[in-house]
């Protein structure tokens, strides 16, 4: 076996530990910050007017997507500087370890983390709004419907483990400025596949095209059978939930392990 | 204990720095790597650490091949760069943290180290100056007990009673089975401490010859008069006379001048070598 497949428990207890640690000033004015926002949210719906009931829901994923993503593209910051990337790519464990850890503290604890402090922050407002401005205010709910939407927790999570497993990937991949490369080479990756895709489906599915124009397909006819339309979205979300994120993941493995210092 | 043959390395797809080096080191010596600014060593340092790749070539360092970064070869390996970055931690928290990943480290040799170097435990490494900072990481670096200590100008920084202590810490803690290896271009700060003395030229390895061969082969002295001495390998002005490097035909005894040496080198290596490749005739 690769030595540097190893995962030994203990190990990557004690380099969980040795960043948390080291970047605890950083956490803790993150914190604060979060907090602040959380506040300057709450201020801005204090008129009551505009206020929408669910605006703690609608803020939420917004947070977690835009903070997670930061956190997620700064992840491997430690490799920008040579000197940071030497004590990094020196301490004794293994690249599986090093990137373990780095995917716990983004996908595991960011979120879980963000999730309870939003939480708590969520009934202490709305108390607030409800006590002494009389403003009737939802606050976000752990295991039921987020906002008046159908979305659930758990739907949010899978986004964002799709998300994070992009950036994650942009964070070991780039130097410098992740987040903004990272999200400019989704742009042009998502532009070339939908080109591609687009004139890949318009010669296979000729038939289905009336000249130029572009005809909403509900079904498509694979041999006796009929693939309807939701089963394909269905089988397209499963891709991109559960196989196009670990496919991110090992690709950060191997780009880890060809890093220099 | 290092393997390195036939080396090939560049930057990207830029000049070739290192066409074919070559390099063996035994264990149980403190190697002093000298060489002008950009001649390579840093980059040799790194490769010996498995921080950088060579583009062709053996590397073998430990049994491991370095570039695999294997876990238990890093836990036998601490290696300190010239630029530090450190964590935001205070000495006792990072000792606490990053110990645990070497092996072999020690916590009351780290404290030791610590007291002797006059460092605060409760002190934020953050708020250190750079020469404290270069004091804990060679303190870490000597606590971890590891076999292959690369130290790259560990006495930049250093205050003249820290170099001192340096020196005796570094020389203290060799043993038959460590290995040392320190760039400098401060080499009076290290020079009776480093055996062999290896110098790097134009990223070739011009010479690698251990202190009793280089004496054995080689004066150091002072040539007192205004004339040059004609039988000088290499000599420079001095107070009263000239400071010289010849041939040490008669067994002569002499300090080495690591400094001399080193120019000595650099200016006629093809010399200096071929004196290393005759028979020694003052040898019993």
């Amino acid at each position: 076996m690769n030595p540097n497949l190893q995962l030994k428990p203990d190990r990557l207890v004690h380099l969980l530990k040795a960043e948390i640690l080291a970047g605890k000033r950083n956490k803790v004015a993150a914190a604060g910050g979060f907090i602040g926002i959380m506040l300057l949210i709450a201020f801005m719906n204090l008129d009551g007017v505009a206020t929408s009931k669910y605006f703690l829901h609608d803020f939420f994923p917004l947070m977690l997507f835009t903070v997670g993503g930061i956190v997620t593209s700064v992840c491997f910051s430690n490799l920008n500087n040579k000197a940071s990337a030497a004590s990094f790519l020196c301490l004794p464990a293994s690249h599986l370890e090093k990137l373990c850890s780095k995917w716990i503290q983004t996908l595991l604890l960011f979120p879980v983390i963000l999730t309870l402090g939003y939480w708590t922050m969520s009934i202490f407002i709305a108390g607030v709004f409800g006590s002494f401005f009389g403003i009737d205010v939802e606050p976000l709910t752990l295991l039921g419907r987020v906002g008046p939407g159908s979305s659930t927790l758990w739907d949010l999570f899978k986004v964002y483990l799709l998300g994070h497993s992009v950036m994650f990937l942009g964070a070991v991949t780039f130097q410098r400025y992740e987040i903004f490369k990272t999200s400019l080479a989704c742009m042009v990756a998502g532009t070339l596949f939908g080109l591609c895709a687009f004139l890949v489906f318009r010669v296979v599915f000729a038939s289905l095209f009336n000249g130029a124009g572009m005809e909403i397909v509900h079904d498509l006819r694979v041999s006796d059978g009929v693939l309807s339309s939701d089963r394909i979205r269905d089988l397209v979300m499963s891709f991109n939930f559960w196989i196009l994120p670990w496919f991110f993941y090992v690709v950060s493995y191997f780009k880890l392990t060809e890093k220099e210092a | 204990m290092i393997h390195l043959q036939d080396i090939h390395f560049s930057y990207g797809r830029g000049k070739s720095l290192f066409s074919g080096l070559n390099l063996d080191l035994e264990a149980g010596s403190i190697c002093g790597l000298l060489g002008r600014n950009g001649a390579g060593k840093s980059t040799l340092m790194k490769i010996i650490a498995g921080l950088l790749f060579p583009r062709s070539g053996q590397a073998e360092v430990l049994g491991y091949r370095p570039g695999d970064r294997n876990a238990d070869f890093l836990g036998q390996l601490y290696y300190i760069s010239e630029e530090l970055h450190l964590p935001d931690l205070s000495l006792k928290a990072l000792r606490d943290a990053y110990g645990v990943f070497y092996p072999n480290f020690s916590n009351s040799e780290f404290d030791s180290y610590v007291q002797s170097f006059e460092l605060d435990m409760g002190q934020h490494l953050k708020g250190m100056s750079y020469g404290q900072k270069k004091k804990s990481m060679v303190c870490f670096g000597l606590a971890t007990n590891s076999r292959l200590l690369i130290l790259d100008e560990p006495t930049n920084g250093l205050d003249i009673p820290s170099k001192s202590q340096f020196r005796k810490v570094l020389a203290s803690a060799i043993t038959d089975e460590r290995c040392f290896i320190i760039s400098t271009h401060q080499v009076r700060d290290i020079a009776n401490l480093i055996d062999p003395v290896v110098i790097l030229e134009e990223s070739e390895i011009i010479y690698q010859q251990s202190i009793y061969d280089t004496m054995n082969r080689l004066y150091f002295g002072t040539h007192f008069g205004a004339e040059e001495p004609k039988e000088a390998l290499y000599s420079e002005l001095a107070p009263g006379g000239y400071q010289i490097v010849r041939e040490n035909r008669g067994g002569e005894e002499c300090q080495v001048d690591i400094e001399a040496l080193f120019n000595a080198v650099l200016a006629d290596p093809k010399r200096i070598q071929n004196l290393f490749t005759k028979e020694v005739s003052h040898e019993s």
